[in-house]
């Protein structure tokens, strides 16, 4: 049986950028080549001749509380602006469409702003309602969500420069899934000190507006956001909405080559056009137009003018523009604006000129489309991206929607033939089992110093000498050379070793070796939450008083998606790649993107995996609004579920699970632990107050039973997977009572929190891997600790371990931002 | 059998025995030899090199302890450069250890096939999971070096060539390696192969080679390039030590590795004071001075304080050039107060200098830019620097 895969088509946009402020004055900024490159406004104080393309001056923010606005960052705000004219140009901003809807975001730089006074030694300037509000990185969504009124749950991807293609990849895969016919995909890069810093510090700048393929070169920086209302073609046909174009396939890859550098032969960036060329049908002759990446780094255009030469020929190479030459690199929102200036200028039968040419480099044998427009009807381009190690990125589009043949797929099984764990309980899948028959592991005590003066240090229980006592389940040490062996792993900050730790356990497990003559066959997705703490604080710490002094070493390994690629280099991964960092239970989104590419039979295998370092973050600040946090410092006060709630104790560690195709895995004779039979997101809306829905828990069950095509009675049993606090709490529990029914009052519920701590992004990851375990002999681990719940009218499990035939369990999670998760698991062979 | 030996006999000057295998030792003139090396392009048979192909689960494990530098450096197509001691801290040799998927290929130049072999059956301990196969002689090394080799090896294996990193490699076919290393500063590419299939490529090599003025050369020559850009060397600087500390090649040794064949003794020397090093020497004078040699004296102000250890006559700087060792305290870069006295008893003022000695021709070449056949290109970065000046 194959499936012909849903027209996707683009039916809103929004965007802000320093030529237009929205999508008609951007339009006629591009086709009057303004340049908003300039002096910085914000930088020029610190970096000589610093350039950027700047947002100035005072941006309105329709619809908005002038007092909310002042608690919320750019990024956010940002993101609200673009959206609401994307949404409003799609006839959605008041639309009940909107409760179903996904949002998937793409940042680089997010939640930066709110800790800028502690960064660069301010702290009287500190806006503690923006901690609040805008404090953790993926603050964005539940933020936008809220503001907009968007339902359908969503993912924040944190690919750099390449995060808002992929998450317009991510909005295309739901649609393809059913998971909604309508998404909103956006990108928003306000410009912060540390990313301007490290970029000038590498010296990748140009002392000018930017020059892509000629002069000298080097990179303009830019902020700004852009938004695009992604659709089902035939929804959009049957509500009247504009069409702008066609999403007709989308890849991402890895270069697995170096943590900065691009891959000098272009494997990478080669492969991910081709694919995504494939992956829509075509073939490289059908492509009339590539909207490059072209930063304008020596680097980049000559990596990617060879990639181009790889793909089409030397001779045959279609015409390449750089938009880059009029609003700079916009970081995460990059693509998705880049995207938005060509559906703007391409259905007039124009090409973007890449502006300022000069004298072509020696290595520019390409046709640049150099300082004017190009004449042309387009139908078919492509739309590049690169970014920071080595993940690629490309959209394949069409301005003529229908225009050109849909593509089939034979929907796949999805199987888990592998998995891997760090954790307080250990570092193999033995230990792991082991420590849930023995009743979970002792938190350590630990002790931090708190810098925090006058009112604010109040907030936190600290003794008389400043220093706050807390329980963590940490990792212990462990020899990383006698499980990584031919990895270098004193190079690695502990997220990236957990996380590596974890992926070659999955592989191991899996009985599956990266083929060196198959590196493209193997993807995989990293669910961050917090994301390098050690090595973020360690660039911030460098950044005051002279941001000039930046460790320009620590630059790359303090994003988001270092961790994705450290795994990928010394693993040698090529093929998809991106990085979830949703925040709490971001493991359990890179699960069903895991799935989703495998289902939708675009890679055969996929690692899913989630790692987190000792937690606190970089700023003590950060628990000033963390109310759900356990200062009881004892072995036992972590009880989830609990009437008297004590708060959850942390832990670090990772998870990891396999992913193949049910054919693969019979075909290698693997051994399939649990099927994958379906996935739901939803999400709360209401982030600024405290009223809690159960409804968006059980939309996501809904939508995962019937993916599953089950129905609640066929579940045996439930693992829930919330932190603490009354909200979190609630909104889980409930939300399972409320989509499984009466059934809720016998199947027996769980939560594995206790055995190893509450796991940020890898939670969710470790809860489901200790189900799989438990599921192999009929056993369901009970609730450590809690003795009173919350919630009535439920089965907990607690006491012994329950014996009780599993056959289909449900992992249900939700970040802290109220995106839910649920999903669907049989027990294998 | 190196697979072109019979080619060899016919045409090279001298052919030289090393470790039990047979390749040039000149081919024809050693200036021309020398001049192509560092100009353009030389051909040269490295087959005498042992090669040993381990791999296995625990293949790393067994390479881990026998070597001093960290192999958990080098992943996928990745070379390491570094030493194998013996349990006194002493080098025995240099090695490149190439990581193709896991499976490794070791290359020593300095020792034979069997005492290559040697040095990692002693390590096995434990490890069942590691297979040892000498590839010494089934596979031969034919090098393409000099600062336009990269653009001839772009000609025969295509664009990817060019995005070869320094210890680098491609995995050709089974057992068939192009590998960038090399001992002289240059470009250099060397494609390990089957010996049955040397001969073709070497043929192919010396017509594509043509364009570029490509000669022939044997390790004679190698012998000067070595001394302009010091490499570790058992009749040369090891003569005089085979100590890492002393031969100033500690950064061939990870110490922080918790286990290699030599840490302990090297860690207990690492106590003691250092007495001597080497450093390297140029004579102030310019030109070919036949009366120097290893062995000479050094004197700073009439006391000795060490003596020269290898000395070679550098085309490139003309000047006499050596390897010296010296008393710690005075062994530092840039002193132009001491004399060497010579065979002939002349006293003559030497100046010590950071090696390598030579700024290398290859290090004003990029291949993306610059060529040695397409006359729309530069020939190097300097004629490219300078046209642009003479157009401003």
């Amino acid at each position: 049986m194959t499936n012909i895969r849903k027209r996707v088509v683009i039916t809103g946009m929004g965007v802000l950028s320093s030529i237009g402020r929205n999508v008609p004055e951007f339009k006629q900024g591009l086709l009057d080549k303004k340049v908003g490159i300039e002096p910085s406004e914000t930088y020029s104080e610190y970096f000589a001749g610093a350039y950027a393309s700047e947002i100035k001056g005072e941006v309105d923010y329709p619809g908005l509380d002038p007092d909310l606005i002042t608690k919320l960052d750019k990024g956010a705000l940002w993101g609200y602006r673009v959206g609401r004219e994307a949404l409003e140009d799609g006839g959605l901003l008041d639309s009940e469409l909107k409760k179903k809807m996904g949002l998937m975001v793409g940042v680089s730089a997010a939640g930066t702003e709110a800790y800028i006074p502690f960064i660069m030694q301010k702290p009287e300037e500190t806006n503690l309602d923006m901690v609040k509000y805008s404090g953790s990185y993926a603050s964005i969504c539940p933020l936008v969500a809220s503001l907009l009124k968007i339902g359908g749950g969503y993912e924040l991807v944190a690919t750099a420069c390449t995060a808002s293609p992929n998450a317009i990849g991510l909005a295309y895969d739901a649609i393809q899934n059913n998971k909604g016919d309508v998404m909103l995909a956006l990108g928003s890069e306000p410009l912060y000190i540390p990313t301007f810093a490290g970029f000038y510090a590498l010296k990748a700048m140009a002392d000018g507006p930017c020059t892509p393929y000629s002069n000298q070169p080097g990179m303009s920086i830019g902020e700004g956001a852009g938004a695009l209302v992604v659709e089902e073609y035939e929804h959009a046909k049957a509500r009247g909405a504009k069409i702008y174009g066609e999403l007709l396939g989308y890849a991402t890859s890895s270069d697995a080559y170096h943590e900065t550098a691009p891959d000098p032969k272009a494997d990478g960036s080669s492969w991910v056009m081709r694919t995504a060329i494939e992956n829509a049908g075509l073939k490289p002759e059908d492509i009339d137009y590539v909207n490059a990446h072209g930063t304008g780094t020596d680097a980049n255009d000559r990596s990617e003018s060879l990639a181009i030469k790889k793909v089409f020929g030397e001779e045959s190479t279609p015409p390449i523009s750089s938009t880059k030459s009029y609003f700079g690199h916009n970081i995460g929102s990059a693509g998705i604006m880049e995207l938005i200036a060509c559906l703007v200028t391409l259905p007039e039968k124009k090409i973007l000129p890449t502006l300022n040419f000069g004298e072509a480099r020696s290595y520019t044998d390409i046709d640049c489309v150099p300082n004017d427009f190009r004449e042309k009807d387009v139908n078919v381009f492509l739309k590049n991206n690169y970014a920071f190690g080595g993940n690629n990125s490309c959209l394949v589009v069409s301005t003529k929607p229908g225009s050109i043949k849909q593509t089939e797929f034979k929907p796949q099984r999805v199987v888990i033939t592998g998995m891997g764990s760090v954790s307080s309980l250990g570092t193999s899948n033995s230990e792991f089992a082991l420590g849930l028959t023995q009743g979970g592991a002792v938190p350590t005590p630990r002790e931090m110093k708190v810098e925090l003066e006058g009112e604010e240090a109040k907030l936190l229980p600290l003794d008389e000498n400043k220093m706050l006592h807390y329980r963590c389940h940490m990792v212990k040490p462990f020899n990383a050379r006698k499980i990584l062996r031919s990895i270098d792993a004193k190079k690695l900050n502990n997220i990236s070793l957990y996380a590596l730790v974890a992926l070659e356990q999955a592989l191991k497990s899996a009985d599956y070796k990266v083929a060196k003559t198959a590196r493209e066959e193997v993807g995989m997705i990293m669910g961050i939450s917090k994301g390098p703490t050690s090595t973020i604080t360690r660039l911030c710490e460098s950044l005051a008083p002279d941001p000039n002094n930046v460790r320009t070493s620590e630059f790359a390994m303090s994003l988001m998606n270092s961790i994705a690629t450290q795994c990928a280099i010394a693993k040698g991964i090529k093929g998809y790649n991106t990085t979830l960092s949703s925040g709490v239970n971001a493991g359990l989104g890179a699960v069903f993107q895991g799935y989703e590419v495998i289902r939708q039979n675009l890679q055969d295998y996929m690692l899913a995996g989630a790692s987190d370092e000792d937690a606190l973050g970089f700023s003590p600040l950060m628990l000033l609004g963390n109310d759900d946090f356990n200062y009881e410092n004892t072995d036992n006060s972590y009880q989830a579920y609990a009437k008297d709630d004590k708060g959850y104790v942390m832990g670090e560690g990772a998870g990891c699970v396999f992913l193949e195709s049910y054919d693969k895995a019979i075909e290698r004779g693997a051994h399939i632990h649990a099927e994958v039979l379906g996935y739901g997101r939803s999400c709360d809306q209401f982030y600024f107050n405290e009223n809690v829905s159960a409804q968006p828990m059980a939309d996501a069950i809904n939508m995962a039973l019937a993916e599953a095509n089950l129905s609640a009675q066929d579940i045996d049993m439930v693992c829930g997977t919330t932190w603490a606090g009354q909200y979190a709490t609630n909104m889980e529990l409930n939300g399972i009572k409320l989509a499984l029914g009466e059934h809720s009052s016998r199947v027996p519920l769980t939560n594995y929190n206790g055995y190893f701590g509450f796991v940020e992004a890898s939670g969710g990851l470790l809860n489901l891997t200790a189900v799989i375990h438990g599921m192999k002999d009929n056993l369901v681990y009970p609730i450590l600790n809690t003795t009173e719940f919350s919630v009535d009218g439920l089965n907990y499990v607690t006491g012994n371990i329950l014996e009780t035939q599993v056959s289909h369990a449900l992992v249900t999670g939700m970040s802290e931002g109220g995106n839910c998760y649920a999903l669907i698991i049989k027990k294998g062979a | 059998m190196s697979g072109l030996l019979a080619l060899h006999n016919q045409q090279a000057k001298s052919v030289i025995e090393k470790n039990g295998i047979e390749v040039p030792n000149q081919y024809s003139d050693l200036d021309k030899e020398y001049y192509a090396l560092r100009h353009n392009v030389a051909l040269s048979d490295y087959s005498h090199y042992s090669k040993l192909k381990i791999e296995g689960d625990e293949a790393f494990d067994v390479l881990d302890i026998a070597v001093a530098g960290d192999v958990a450096e080098i992943r996928d197509e990745q070379t390491l450069y570094t030493v194998i001691l013996d349990d006194a801290g002493n080098i025995i040799t240099d090695v490149y250890i190439m990581n193709d998927d896991d499976t490794y290929v070791v290359l020593a130049e300095h020792v034979d096939d069997e005492t290559l072999l040697s040095l990692f059956e002693e390590r096995k301990g434990d490890f069942e999971d590691v297979e040892m196969t000498s590839l010494t002689q089934s596979h031969a090394i034919v090098a393409m070096e000099g600062p336009y080799s990269w653009e001839l090896a772009k000609e025969i294996y295509g664009m990817d060539v060019i995005g070869i990193p320094f210890l680098g490699f491609i995995a050709l076919e089974e057992d068939t390696y192009l590998l960038r290393a090399g001992k002289h500063g240059e470009f250099s590419y060397k494609v390990i192969l089957p010996v049955q299939e040397a001969e073709a490529l070497w043929a192919e090599i010396e017509e594509k080679g043509m364009r570029y003025e490509l000669v022939k050369a044997g390790l004679a020559l190698h012998e000067l390039t070595r001394l302009e850009n010091p490499y570790f060397s058992p009749t040369g600087n090891g003569s005089v030590s085979r100590d890492p500390r002393e031969l100033q090649l500690q950064w061939m040794v990870r110490y922080d590795k918790d286990e290699f064949v030599g840490r302990d003794s090297l860690l207990e020397k690492r106590e003691q004071p250092l007495l001597k090093k080497i450093v390297g020497v140029v004579l102030e004078q310019e030109g070919e001075v036949k009366a120097i040699g290893s062995g000479d004296a050094i004197f700073c102000n009439g006391e000795e304080i060490g003596q020269l250890v290898v000395t070679g006559y550098s085309p490139s700087l003309k000047k006499m050039i050596a390897q010296a060792f010296i008393d710690e305290a005075y062994a530092y870069a840039g002193i132009d107060a001491y004399v060497i006295k010579t065979a002939d008893g002349v006293e003559r003022k030497i100046m010590t200098t950071a090696t390598p000695f030579i700024k290398n021709h290859s290090m004003i070449i990029n291949p993306n830019e610059n060529s040695f056949v397409n006359p729309d290109k530069f020939r190097n970065m300097l004629e490219q620097l300078e046209a642009k000046k003479a157009e401003a």
